[in-house]
């Protein structure tokens, strides 16, 4: 089951935190509730995946069309503190060519701006 | 379960008979009695009045016969004076006499007294001159100078020439009492020349003499012309003056009136005597008189109020024992009552016998009663023995008793033996175990509605014993109904077995083989002559791979129980492929129950995967847990909520725990742990005691010891299912069919996890492989099923240092669906497996991955996906 908490950063930037098992079951209730941050049209995104325990190809799909909608409005999306075998998930699945990785003690980031055409 | 009591109606109509037949003959009687001490009483009235009649009759007699008495007394009297006038007369005509003869005349007078001692004259003779001086006596020739010429007996023959009689004088010398008799004496010439008297002493006798007795005389009152008491010492005159006139003139007798002196309540009976003057009078009182009437009057009333008694007697016997005889009709109208009773109870073979023996048993006590019926199923007899008085029944299987019991087979009608030589030499075989010399054998053959001989009945009486008309009749009839219960109890044994044979029917003839574990199932119908039970057992594997199991009794017994346990079960069977959870099969299957029906179950799912356990129980003895590696028990008692039928069961919560290999479930039903005298928790204690000293058997001898060790010493009289279940080693394969659903992958995953887990799989290899499961599920799901329900095969298997995983599916690609080879999904499992193969038919697709566990040198190049 996905637990998904959204609330707002100090720097104005919305905060997603994704905590639990993002499987196929949990894609409807992620869609829903990145409709309402899209709703917002914020300028930063950040998905705080450290909570997760499983993630699988239907979870990586949803967070890539996510992404791709908020950037299409012009907001940046940003992937917070994945675990290792999250982040190994991530890296197998080349998510991370497409999403900025950032940890938790450097919210700004270091990773290039995805580009939109290659999200999926 | 019952199947309506046929003897209920029968009771009650027996008991309204016998009290209507008992007020009309306690009324009879009460009618008999009544007019039998009528009878009686009116025969006393009429025995007392002929008796009192001829009481009175008796009096009259008495006063007739008082009167006689009086009558021959004065003739007697007149008959002594008659003779004694005469006597003087004679001495009046002597020659001395007549010439005056003075010494001559002494010496005739003396001739005439006779004996001086007993002289005929007691007071003496005399003759008196003119002058009225005695001239002469007997005593003297000179005579007296007493002048008595103013005396009666001197003057009036002297007056008249004739001879008298005095009354009572006394004498005046020797003032003695006297009478005189006179007659005038007369010279040659004829001229009256003076009178001879004779006198007698009047002595009242001091008791009345022998003769008088003889004669009715004693008490005899004379009285002389004056009224004087002639026979009383003072010549007193009678104080009842008044009846001297009346006794006076003539005889008779006067009864109940005043005596001489006075005295009421008398009987007198009076006669005058004419010579002397003297009247007779026997005077007695009425008592005295009627003593003999009285006494015979006192005697016919006692026989009469005896024999009234006698007859009282009679008819009170002839009541009592009318009234014992009732009773023990009663007694003997209770009895057929009891054997109507306990034979309409009877549902089988054994149970007729039982009652056909106790009836006897009673009716006869001390005798020995053998029951022999024809054994449908096996041929030959089953014989039981009842009586046989203080020493017991005989031994039904001693030699000699079916030969008895068969005596009457071939004859086919009763048969009684009493020569004592005959039963010698039959009862042989017997010797020691009876008495030497029974009185009687009757035994007498049980026949069906057809006629055939299918049974028997035999009394072997005690030597002082035998039988009575009645009682043949009775021991014929006795068997007879037996007879008749038995056609009624072998369809109720039939019954039985049908029942037997469709709960045989309803439990699985044999267990499908788990992966993972072991099972043991037993079920043993309890004790011949109880019908068939309800107990169950069932145990079915989920595709998913999760096995349900359970074990239930539905209450009752009979085809009714073994219908609803039928039902119950095959409900289990549905709910088990539909739902996971115990409690949510116990609360489905609670609502199937019919009105009026109850069941206790016990449900518990497992996951031989995992090891985790879930349990419900509804209302039904808790499940065992054993670990072999310490011999523990626990006791399953947690998800526990009332039978099944019965609401309460919504807040049911299962217990859950996980299981390890080694471990040893026990589910059963009450049969294995209830026994007469103890508690079901000395029973559990038993088991449990059991399980921890045995712990090392399989599941199977496990069953067989708990059976041969618990169950055969208690004789179960109850059904006894059990099911025991023994966890082995991990399975090797997990092999699970799991609908094309995506909210059953968490689950999945997890079951994998554990499953992976327990075979030592380490973590990471753990999640590449559940995640190329899931991702080949995720495919499965999106691509093939995205428009309907599917299943999805699934299976693992860990061998040879490497996880060889298969998913397959029976959908179809929708047309214009992006290659799922080229997904994110299809990256993952390449990624991540060491090698994949993909195939996709009409029939499906199937998605084959290896995971090599121990790193190999060899590359693992991923293949490519064939079409």
């Amino acid at each position: 089951v996905l637990h998904i908490d959204v609330s707002t950063g100090g720097d104005g930037s919305v905060v997603v935190t994704l905590s639990g098992e993002f499987d196929l079951v949990s894609v409807a209730a992620f869609d829903d509730a990145l409709a309402d941050v899209q709703g917002r049209r914020p300028e930063r995104t950040v998905m705080d995946v450290s909570g997760l325990t499983f993630l699988d190809s239907s979870g990586i799909n949803a967070l890539l069309r996510a992404t791709k909608a908020l950037q299409t409005a012009g907001g940046s999306v940003a992937l917070r503190s994945p675990s290792t075998a999250t982040r190994r998930i991530l890296e197998i699945a080349r998510v991370t060519d497409l999403v900025a990785i950032v940890e938790e003690d450097n919210p700004s980031g270091t990773a290039t701006e995805t580009r939109p055409a290659e999200a999926r | 379960v019952t199947n309506g009591d046929p003897a209920e109606p029968l009771r009650e109509n027996g008991a309204g008979l016998e009290a209507v037949f008992g007020s009309g003959a306690s009324s009879f009687r009460r009618r008999l009695a009544a007019g039998a001490l009528v009878g009686i009483a009116v025969l006393v009235v009429l025995g007392s009045f002929l008796a009192w009649r001829q009481y009175e009759d008796g009096k009259q007699q008495a006063v007739r016969e008082m009167d006689a008495r009086v009558v021959l007394a004065a003739a007697v009297f007149d008959t002594y004076f008659a003779g004694r006038i005469s006597t003087l007369e004679a001495v009046a005509a002597a020659p001395s006499v007549v010439e005056m003869n003075t010494a001559r005349m002494a010496q005739y007078m003396k001739r005439v007294q006779g004996d001086p001692k007993h002289p005929l004259f007691t007071q003496g003779i005399g003759w008196i001159d003119l002058s009225g001086h005695p001239r002469v006596t007997d005593k003297s020739p000179t005579g007296t100078t007493v002048d008595v010429s103013d005396r009666l007996y001197f003057k009036r023959p002297i007056e008249t020439g004739k001879p008298f009689i005095s009354g009572g004088l006394v004498s005046r010398v020797a003032k003695n009492r006297i009478m005189t008799i006179s007659v005038p004496t007369r010279d040659v010439n004829g001229k009256i020349s003076g009178v001879v008297s004779g006198s007698l002493k009047l002595t009242p006798a001091k008791k009345p003499s022998a003769r008088s007795i003889e004669l009715g005389f004693e008490g005899v009152s004379i009285l002389d012309r004056s009224g004087q008491q002639l026979t009383d010492p003072s010549f007193s005159v009678p104080a009842n003056r008044a009846l001297l006139p009346k006794l006076r003139h003539g005889d008779g007798a006067m009864a109940d009136t005043k005596g001489l002196e006075g005295d009421s309540g008398r009987v007198v009976a009076f006669a005058n005597s004419k010579l002397p003057g003297w009247t007779i009078v026997l005077d007695r009182s009425r008592s005295e008189v009627f003593a003999a009437a009285r006494r015979s009057f006192v005697i016919e009333m006692i026989s009469i109020i005896a024999a009234a008694l006698v007859a009282a007697g009679l008819v009170a016997w002839a009541i009592s024992r009318s009234r014992r005889e009732l009773a023990a009709e009663r007694d003997q109208m209770r009895r057929w009552d009891e054997l109507a009773q306990s034979l309409g109870e009877a549902s089988a073979a054994s149970e007729v016998s039982a009652a056909l023996g106790s009836a006897l048993t009673t009716a006869f006590p001390g005798a020995d009663v053998i029951v022999a019926l024809h054994d449908d199923e096996r041929g030959g007899f089953r014989v039981w023995t009842y009586g046989g008085g203080e020493r017991g029944p005989l031994d039904r299987r001693a030699p000699g008793v079916t030969e008895v019991a068969r005596l009457v087979f071939s004859s086919g009608s009763p048969l009684r033996l009493t020569d004592p030589a005959v039963l010698e030499s039959l009862l042989a075989p017997l010797a020691g175990r009876i008495e030497r010399s029974p009185g009687e054998l009757f035994t007498v053959p049980m026949r069906s509605q057809v006629g055939v001989t299918i049974g028997s009945s035999t009394l072997l009486l005690p030597s002082d014993t035998r039988l009575g008309g009645a009682e043949e009749a009775l021991v014929v009839a006795h068997t007879e109904y037996a007879a008749r219960a038995l056609g009624r109890a072998r369809r109720s044994e039939r019954e039985h077995d049908v029942a037997v044979a469709l709960q045989r029917s309803l439990l699985p003839a044999a267990l499908p083989p788990v992966d993972g574990i072991e099972v043991a199932a037993r079920y043993n119908a309890g004790a011949d002559d109880l019908e068939v039970g309800g107990d169950w057992y069932g145990l079915i594997r989920r595709p998913d791979g999760i096995v349900h199991l359970t074990v239930g009794d539905v209450a009752g017994r009979g085809v009714t129980a073994a219908v609803l346990m039928g039902q119950l079960r095959y409900a289990f069977r549905a709910l088990a492929y539909e739902l996971i959870e115990p409690g949510e099969i116990a609360r489905r299957l609670s609502r199937l129950v019919p009105e009026g029906g109850m069941a206790t179950a016990t449900f518990l799912a497992l996951d031989p995967y995992t090891g985790e356990l879930s349990y419900a129980s509804a209302g039904h003895p808790p499940s065992m847990l054993l670990d072999s590696l310490s011999g523990e028990v626990t006791l399953l008692d947690q998800g526990a909520a009332p039978p099944l039928g019965w609401t309460g069961l919504e807040g049911l919560e299962e217990g859950r725990l996980t299981l390890h290999s080694g471990m040893t479930l026990l589910a059963y039903t009450d049969g294995l742990v209830e026994r007469r005298g103890f508690g079901i928790d000395e029973g559990i204690d038993d088991i449990a005691e059991l399980l921890g000293r045995r712990s090392q058997l399989g599941a199977e001898q496990m069953a067989d010891e708990i059976l041969e060790t618990i169950a055969a010493p208690v004789s179960a009289s109850d059904d006894i299912a059990l099911l025991i279940i023994q966890l082995l080693d991990v399975p090797s394969v997990m092999n699970v069919e799991v609908p094309a659903d995506p909210s059953i992958l968490r689950s999945l995953r997890a079951r994998i996890n554990a499953w992976l887990e327990r075979r030592g799989v380490d973590e990471l290899k753990r999640l590449d492989a559940i995640l190329a499961v899931s991702e080949a599920c995720n495919n499965a799901i999106e691509h093939a099923y995205a428009d309907g329900d599917g299943m999805i095969r699934l299976t693992i298997e860990h061998a040879a240092g490497a996880l060889r995983i298969v998913v397959e599916d029976a959908g179809r690609w929708r047309e214009g669906t992006p290659d799922p080879t080229r997904g994110r999904g299809l990256m993952i499992m390449r990624e991540t497996m060491d090698a994949i193969d993909v195939v996709s038919s009409e029939a499906g697709t199937r998605v084959e991955l290896e995971l090599r566990l121990v790193e190999t040198p060899a590359a693992n190049e991923p293949t490519s996906t064939t079409g």
